[in-house]
């Protein structure tokens, strides 16, 4: 399919691969901006920090917390 | 494997979603556990979030790499010598080991971000199989590809192989 023709991108268009060691503030923007975030710590030897930082960019915005309640 | 070291139930029925605060990690999973915790918390911090956490039982099927069967099903596979063909059971094999088909797990993931409203904070995602003891998962495996026998291993002989603290959990869910 012709992406110059199509509405909406195709999936390969529209994936992007965050790295959170060598970007981490295109990191922490990317994730505030998403969507859905599903946080794969299933694996048994996974490293915990990723998803770590993930939380703490949700929890946390500019410094503070983004909502109290 | 948040779940690895809690204790059964005095009535020996099975934890639910409702159990979510009563899951005790091995040490070593800690980590785990308080993330999971942390999670379960955002919404209070940023109402704009909604957080499911799921807890699944150990996967099987399109061999990931989490697949602590895999050595099993290919023991039970190549094996002619009778004694390797024999899948080991540590101990009395009456532990409860829950698991789920990797598929039915990415099912489960998929329902909810679709549909998440209608679910709860926490999900246990587990399959409902008869089989669910180790000795009944290593009896399918070896009486469906193998030898149909399985043979009784003291835990010392087995504690340095990477499955045996999979293998040894008891957690009914």
């Amino acid at each position: 399919m012709n992406a110059s023709n199509a509405g909406t991108p195709s999936p390969s268009e529209t994936i992007k691969l965050l790295e959170s060691k060598a970007k981490p503030k295109t990191f922490i923007k990317q994730v505030r901006e998403a969507d859905y975030i599903i946080l794969d710590i299933s694996q048994f030897n996974c490293a915990l920090e990723e998803p770590e930082m993930v939380i703490k960019a949700l929890k946390f915005q500019d410094g503070g917390p983004s909502t109290k309640e | 494997m948040s779940w690895s070291k809690t204790s059964p139930k005095e009535d020996e029925s099975a934890f639910t979603d409702q159990d979510s605060g009563s899951g005790v990690p091995l040490p070593k999973y800690s980590g785990v556990k308080s993330l999971e915790l942390s999670a379960q918390v955002l919404h209070k911090y940023n109402s704009k979030i909604r957080v499911h956490v799921v807890c699944s039982g150990f996967m099987y099927g399109n061999g990931e790499q989490n697949d602590i069967f895999y050595e099993f099903f290919r023991r039970a596979w190549v094996s002619l010598h009778p004694k390797l063909a024999a899948l080991p059971v540590i101990g009395s094999g009456n532990n409860n080991l829950p698991t789920i088909h990797v598929t039915d797990l990415a099912l489960c993931l998929d329902r909810i971000l679709l549909h998440g409203r209608d679910y709860k904070n926490y999900l246990i995602a587990v399959d409902q199989s008869p089989s669910s003891t180790q000795r009944g998962i290593m009896t399918a495996i070896t009486e469906g590809i193998g030898s149909g026998d399985v043979q009784e291993t003291p835990i010392s002989d087995v504690v340095n192989e990477s499955w045996c603290e999979f293998m040894t959990v008891n957690v009914k869910l």
